[in-house]
């Protein structure tokens, strides 16, 4: 579904992604680990065209995604869930998920989605006249999922959805992460905490330098020693 | 528990913070003595201002400390009134609200002399403009200070056009709205990757720009002399001249802005600049083409502002350079931030307070900038978001849910 080829991506000088390689495949979970600073959240903005590529392709569903603005990236089917969650504070709680809807005109089925959404997420529904900058950083995560699911992805590209989060939500969003997998949509996820990403995930690369140094089933890279005394905490 | 030490430390701020304030508004209004005729030539006035502010300082020290909080009591005061504004706007339907604005608006010139009606079409004016200032500064958060510059461009447009070509002022109403759009792009385009300060100068340089072309360029504009003898409007014939007529023909301009700007606030394009406002990597990632919201932000914006240029002309007869000064920008910038960035109704609050307000102070002569200049820096301070605040707000300015200092930025 999704390929990253020798993707090099510079910030300035700064050589932030340097030859990535990585696939996901239709229906999966696959998951990004590393360290802060691997480059994984500049993967995530390259495939949603945030950050330009200096070299490399990135192919989507068989098209090149490289000439696409990024504001037409979303139309494809690839949203985003972003690091620090990013929902806008000044706009309700509704207006937040209707901007996820923007490029959409599908009345109906936007309203569907809606209440997909608001099923998933029932203190979104109770808040929605609220605006995004009051709720609580739990809850502005849910908008951010919410916000992106809106767009009806068959991508969804999800950036530390538990950073910062109470133990009882970072269960939750994984709880809904692996229900909105089971629904049909397929998951590149970048997280910190690899152990609770390993546990949902088909799949799994780990990230070093802007590169990716290992990849491998999930439940293999669980067991595997480095990645347990690197990342695992074991 | 505070020790003796402590409180003495805890006083002692505020305290040298009094008497640096007194001294600095002291000297400010030093050089305004000077000039001044008055009986208390000289001295004695610098000093008795800076007295008053060190008494209104320490006398708000006190409240502070009676309430504990640290909140001062004018600031809750002030918050309170807001709110009371904020929940009537709020709980009065939007239409009943402006039907009954419309109403007094229609009503009110039948009781006045010409001169309070002159005033009145002034506001019209101002409020047309801020609103398409606030499109650009309150709603897609560009700060452009040199919004005059479309003004200008509309005031010209049918400067020339009526005395050169013989245009109409039905045929130029629309021909001005539109030129001032495409300036408005035009501006645009060098500024996309600009944000905050840096737009802000350099729309400030292009304000600046067009009043000293018009001001240089003699053989078309006739430069400081400015356009004499504009063609007034003229309706079926009928050649509109006296101040109230103005006055009707500026309501229904006001009438128009206000129900375009309504209608692009709540449109899909509103809730996108409104988006890009608050984070434009995310709106970029739901799909917000960024260069098409600002560009037609500044555009819709400095159409406003090309119709109330062409009104201005027309009212006048008489346009020059002078009219179109930095200090108009700062003016409109301030009855946007004053009202409310991103309000309507706000921001014709801030419009017509702003307007009639020196009109008021008139009698205080020198005194008025200074008192302008000081309720500006207290509004500021006290109520940041404006007077009516922005409409997106009221839901979290519920008597239960009082937004956290984070959310008020």
């Amino acid at each position: 579904m999704l390929r990253l080829e020798e993707v090099h991506a510079h910030y300035g000088t700064i050589h932030a992604l340097r030859g990535v390689n990585l696939e996901v495949k239709e229906g999966q979970i696959v998951c990004l680990i590393g360290a802060n600073g691997a480059g994984k959240s500049s993967t995530l903005m390259a495939v949603s065209g945030l950050l330009r590529l200096s070299a490399g392709r990135i192919v989507f569903e068989g098209d090149d995604l490289i000439d696409i603005p990024s504001h037409s990236i979303v139309g494809r089917g690839i949203s985003q869930v972003p690091e620090g969650r990013r929902i806008f504070s000044k706009l309700t709680v509704l207006e937040n998920l209707e901007m996820g809807a923007y490029t959409r005109t599908d009345a109906d089925r936007i309203r569907q989605d809606l209440d997909r959404v608001f099923g998933l997420f029932p203190i979104l529904k109770e808040r929605r006249i609220q605006t995004g900058g009051t709720l609580s950083g739990g809850e502005q995560q849910m908008l951010a999922i919410g916000r992106a699911l809106m767009a009806r992805p068959r991508l969804l590209l999800m950036d530390e959805p538990s950073l910062g989060l109470a133990p009882k939500f970072v269960e939750t969003i994984f709880e809904v992460i692996r229900e909105i997998n089971a629904h049909g949509t397929t998951i590149l996820l970048v997280e910190q905490n690899a152990n609770m990403a390993l546990s949902i995930a088909t799949k799994g690369y780990v990230m070093e330098s802007g590169q990716i140094v290992l990849e491998d089933d999930a439940t293999s890279l669980m067991a595997n020693k480095d990645v347990q005394k690197a990342y695992l905490g074991g | 528990m505070t020790t003796p030490a402590r409180s003495v430390a805890l006083i002692r701020r505020p305290l040298s913070r009094i008497v640096l304030a007194s001294l600095w508004f002291g000297l400010l209004s030093l050089p305004l003595m000077m000039e001044s005729q008055a009986p208390f030539f000289g001295l004695r006035r610098p000093l008795l201002v800076s007295a008053g502010v060190a008494v209104i300082g320490v006398l708000r020290l006190a409240v502070s400390r009676r309430a504990g909080s640290g909140a001062g009591g004018v600031q809750r005061a002030l918050g309170a009134t807001g709110r009371a504004v904020h929940h009537l706007v709020g709980q009065i339907d939007r239409r009943l609200l402006y039907a009954v604005g419309l109403a007094a608006a229609a009503l009110i010139p039948l009781g006045l002399n010409r001169y309070h009606i002159d005033i009145l079409t002034q506001v019209g004016i101002y409020v047309t403009l801020a609103l398409g200032l606030n499109i650009v500064v309150g709603l897609a958060g560009l700060l452009d200070l040199g919004y005059v510059a479309f003004y200008a461009v509309g005031a010209y447009a049918y400067g020339l056009l009526s005395t050169r070509v013989g245009l109409s002022f039905w045929e130029v109403l629309p021909l001005g709205a539109l030129l001032a759009a495409l300036f408005g792009v035009l501006l645009g385009i060098p500024v996309l990757r600009l944000r905050g300060d840096y737009l802000a100068i350099v729309t400030l340089g292009f304000g600046e720009m067009i009043r000293i072309t018009l001001n240089n360029w003699d053989s078309v504009t006739r430069g400081p002399n400015g356009i004499l003898g504009i063609a007034r409007p003229k309706i079926l014939g009928f050649t509109i001249s006296t101040p109230i007529q103005y006055y009707y023909l500026i309501l229904a301009l006001v009438l128009l802005t206000v129900f375009v700007v309504e209608r692009l606030n709540r449109s899909r394009i509103g809730r996108a600049w409104t988006a890009m406002r608050d984070d434009d990597v995310a709106a970029e990632a739901m799909g917000i083409n960024l260069v098409k919201t600002k560009l037609l932000a500044f555009g819709l914006g400095a159409t406003w502002a090309g119709s109330a240029g062409v009104f201005f002309a027309s009212k006048m007869t008489f346009i020059s350079p002078e009219s179109f000064t930095f200090f108009e920008s700062v003016i409109i910038l301030c009855m946007v931030v004053l009202g409310g960035m991103g309000s309507v109704p706000g921001v014709i609050l801030g419009a017509a307070t702003l307007v009639i307000l020196p009109e008021i102070m008139r009698q205080f002569a020198l005194y008025r900038m200074l008192i302008f200049g000081g309720a500006m820096v207290v509004m500021m301070v006290m109520r940041p978001q404006g007077l009516v605040g922005s409409p997106r707000r009221k839901v979290a300015l519920g008597p239960k849910d009082r937004p956290r200092p984070t959310a008020v930025s």
